[in-house]
């Protein structure tokens, strides 16, 4: 399902902490660095079906490698498979972000929340690729990144070297784990026969009482 | 040997190591670098395969062999590098004009600004892998 532009913009203006009723001058502003942003990222994802264990505390895939985290293991729970997901909108957004913030800060403000709102969308075209690839009774749970709950960043790596994201992506990890390029996602997301409500949304979020979006009365969306 | 390239032949090199691997029960996931420790013989088989079929190159199992990875599998950096182009040098040494190549990958890890690799760390990391396959006898280094 393609996502307009104009849905897009919204939800960059959502990352930047506007709910409704954006400012005219601001709305194209963002409009303008969104056409910027598409025309510098050059997007790549990469995924693979794995047949997965869900245990207590971990998951394992393929009887190879296991990703840790409880939360996880709980929304894994059930499945037989799950796909693996490694996205990246490329390291010249990054660059352009950097150049931004030596020159004109409050651009590379807005510039960064389109990028996430882009990676984001990046994400969920991927997801509908999987799911078209799949029987029509196959559901996806929400997608489940290492840094969130308590998966450790450091499992970006098992993800990254399973899906072999360095040669297909160009994706890496600083020393301390934070993804390269820096507009990119690495992800886990359960593939099930049936649709509980956890997949998606507040209920199985381990966010959900700190979430500022929450706080807010919305959600964000995921 | 010294290693130049001749000017009345074509050289062929050999194929992928790491789906040779994968092949033979490599996990996904799994360091294909310590195979020189736990595994030569199996190194030494597939190069052995690439040279039967004609391969006049054949790229040691060093790939990955850098100080992150080293590092990871909790070894020191030569250990995975020296055996890997000894067992190819003695591969091809059952042949006439075969060369051995130190293959050299990406390190993993994006230089600064971008990443957070400085340069003279970047430099180090790939030398000290050049020294060490060189030491053990590589004909010619493969990037």
């Amino acid at each position: 399902m393609a996502e307009t532009p104009e849905l897009l913009l919204k939800e960059a203006a959502r990352f930047l902490g506007i709910k409704n009723n954006i400012p005219p001058q601001l709305e194209e502003r963002i409009n303008e660095l969104y056409n910027i942003l598409t025309e510098t990222a050059t997007p790549r994802s990469v995924w693979r079906i794995f047949q997965i264990e869900a245990g207590e505390v971990s998951v394992t895939f393929d009887d190879a490698f296991s990703i840790q985290g409880k939360d996880l293991a709980q929304i894994l729970r059930g499945c037989q498979r799950a796909v693996l997901l490694a996205a990246t909108l490329g390291s010249s957004v990054d660059k352009l972000i950097g150049r931004l913030q030596a020159t004109a800060m409050d651009d590379a403000v807005i510039l960064n929340a389109c990028a996430t709102a882009e990676i984001e969308a990046l994400c969920r075209r991927a997801e509908g690729e999987i799911l078209r690839g799949m029987d029509k009774d196959s559901f996806l749970t929400m997608r489940y990144s290492p840094g969130y709950g308590d998966v450790p960043l450091a499992e970006s790596e098992k993800i990254i070297t399973a899906l072999c994201a360095q040669k297909q992506v160009g994706l890496t990890l600083t020393r301390t784990n934070i993804l390269v390029p820096l507009k990119s996602v690495t992800a886990v997301i359960g593939i099930n026969k049936d649709k509980r409500e956890e997949y998606g949304g507040c209920p199985g979020c381990g966010l959900q009482d700190s979430c500022p979006f929450r706080k807010r009365g919305e959600s964000c969306g995921l | 040997m010294g290693f130049k390239i001749p000017d009345d032949r074509i050289l062929i090199f050999d194929g992928a190591m790491g789906t040779m691997l994968q092949n033979r029960g490599l996990k996904v996931g799994g360091i294909p670098e310590l195979l020189n420790i736990t595994n030569i013989e199996l190194i030494g088989a597939i190069h052995k395969e690439y040279l039967t079929a004609g391969a006049d190159v054949i790229s040691a199992n060093t790939f990955g062999a850098n100080r992150f990875k080293a590092e990871k599998a909790g070894r020191p950096l030569e250990e995975l590098v020296i055996p890997a182009v000894k067992a190819a040098k003695r591969e091809a040494s059952a042949y006439r004009n075969k060369f051995v190549a130190l293959d050299i990958g990406p390190c993993g890890r994006v230089l600064q600004p971008t990443g957070d690799l400085p340069f003279e760390e970047a430099v180090e990391v790939f030398a000290e892998v050049v020294r060490a396959g060189s030491d053990a006898g590589a004909d010619l280094i493969l990037l």
